[in-house]
């Protein structure tokens, strides 16, 4: 067990797994774990005969404390059988599993949207903070495709780009033809530089009732949340001033993905990969999407497509199905060691596959 | 340690693995009855399969 002064100290420290997230609790609820039988009786004599009973009551204090951590989930990709894609479609392909985090999703999406469609002289801002991993950019986009040609979709990414290339890419605004959604990603970088909100301030001022119209979403991940990154912000030059131009209905958290969400994200990820390469994955077999879901490598959707592409593209072209094998390289040793790790507990999610409705 | 002395009271004094700050904990049994700062938190980060070794830098 290791201790930190809150929850802020644990995703800050070097050796923070993202994946076992679910495992940070208060000493209390650790202290309610702590006292099932599994380490009460530790100094009993029968405790060995009776360890696998224990253990279930150790798992069911943890679910009862609402921790499912991820290690502990193989019982939810087992009794996993059909997943229709959707019915947890935020927009486009961007999915959530959570209903409360995908209807605020959406509810976030019509706003956005609505700021394209509709004339007026209303502000068009938008901030969102969102976890590291989480998807923003992705998001972003997906809100941009269904549109198809209808509007440009431009990306300013501070982190990446001088002071005249924002200069130039804001003034090829000017005198759009069309719609304009405008994604400023990292919006609380470049900490110590005065000139990016200094440009983007009377930028924004100036788009107001213009048309076509020009909506503009700020996103960034810093703070651990979005009061966090607000304040980040405020403690620069023009901080404040910015912050006053994005109205606070037009504030938007993403959650960081949960266990559920990254085997939606795993599948519909199988699903867009064998789209693109010509095939139909209707199966992936359970010990992939387990490891998958627990790989610490894998963290955003974007690795996880390019990882299910090569996956896919190691399988025969008339078959379906994407195999645990067909993850790895030939002689990759990590296939063996997850499953010499995982086969005591999970070897049921070996030859058992989970079906993927679009 | 709540195992290790049942029914005893017990006082923890150790540190934040972040940032050093120390970290005071008094309990007995499951009962913690203080503990400093109240925003403490504890984080296991040990697969389940290797959770009963029991030994590793991280049980």
């Amino acid at each position: 067990m290791n201790l930190f002064r809150s929850e802020e100290h644990v995703r800050r420290w070097s050796l923070y797994y993202p994946a076992a997230e679910d495992y940070i609790m208060p000493v209390v609820d650790w202290a309610k774990v702590f006292s099932v039988p599994t380490f009460r009786n530790r100094l009993e004599g029968d405790y060995l005969e009776k360890a696998s009973d224990y253990l279930e009551e150790y798992h069911q204090a943890l679910r009862d404390l609402g921790k499912p951590s991820p290690y502990w989930q193989y019982p939810f990709i087992s009794q996993l059988e059909e997943v229709k894609l959707s019915r947890y479609r935020v927009i486009g392909n961007y999915t959530r599993y959570d209903q409360a985090v995908l209807n605020a999703l959406k509810d976030a999406c019509q706003n956005i949207i609505s700021g394209l469609e509709e004339n007026g002289q209303r502000r068009d801002n938008h901030l969102i903070w969102a976890a590291p991993g989480s998807g923003k950019t992705f998001f972003v986009e997906s809100i941009a495709r269904t549109f198809d040609d209808e509007i440009k979709y431009l990306e300013i990414n501070l982190p990446k780009m001088s002071q005249e290339e924002m200069h130039s890419q804001l003034v090829s605004l000017e005198n759009r033809k069309n719609p304009v959604l405008l994604l400023v990603d990292e919006i609380d970088a470049q900490q110590e530089t005065s000139w990016p909100y200094e440009m983007l301030l009377p930028f924004l001022d100036t788009i107001v009732g213009q048309e076509p119209k020009l909506v503009c979403v700020m996103a960034g991940s810093s703070g651990y949340s979005l009061e966090g990154m607000k304040q980040r912000m405020k403690a620069r030059p023009k901080g404040q001033d910015l912050l006053s131009r994005i109205p606070s209905q037009n504030e938007y958290i993403i959650p960081p993905l949960s266990f559920s969400d990254r085997v939606l994200v795993v599948l519909s990820q199988f699903f867009r990969a064998g789209k693109a390469t010509g095939r139909e994955i209707r199966y992936v077999e359970k010990l992939g999407l387990y490891y998958i879901a627990l790989s610490s490598r894998l963290a955003s959707p974007r690795q996880l497509y390019e990882f299910a592409i090569r996956a896919v593209e190691r399988g025969a072209h008339n078959d379906d199905r994407v195999k645990y094998d067909q993850l790895f390289a030939p002689g990759d040793p990590e296939n063996k060691r997850f499953w010499l790790e995982v086969s005591s507990v999970a070897g049921d999610l070996v030859n058992s596959y989970v079906l993927i409705e679009p | 340690m709540r195992w290790l002395f049942p029914g005893k009271e017990i006082r923890l004094d150790t540190r934040c693995l972040d940032c050093g700050e120390p970290i005071s904990i008094v309990m007995h049994d499951e009962a913690i009855l203080e503990i400093d700062p109240p925003t403490t938190v504890g984080y296991m980060m040990s697969p389940f399969t290797k959770w009963r070794e029991g030994t590793k830098a991280f049980n």
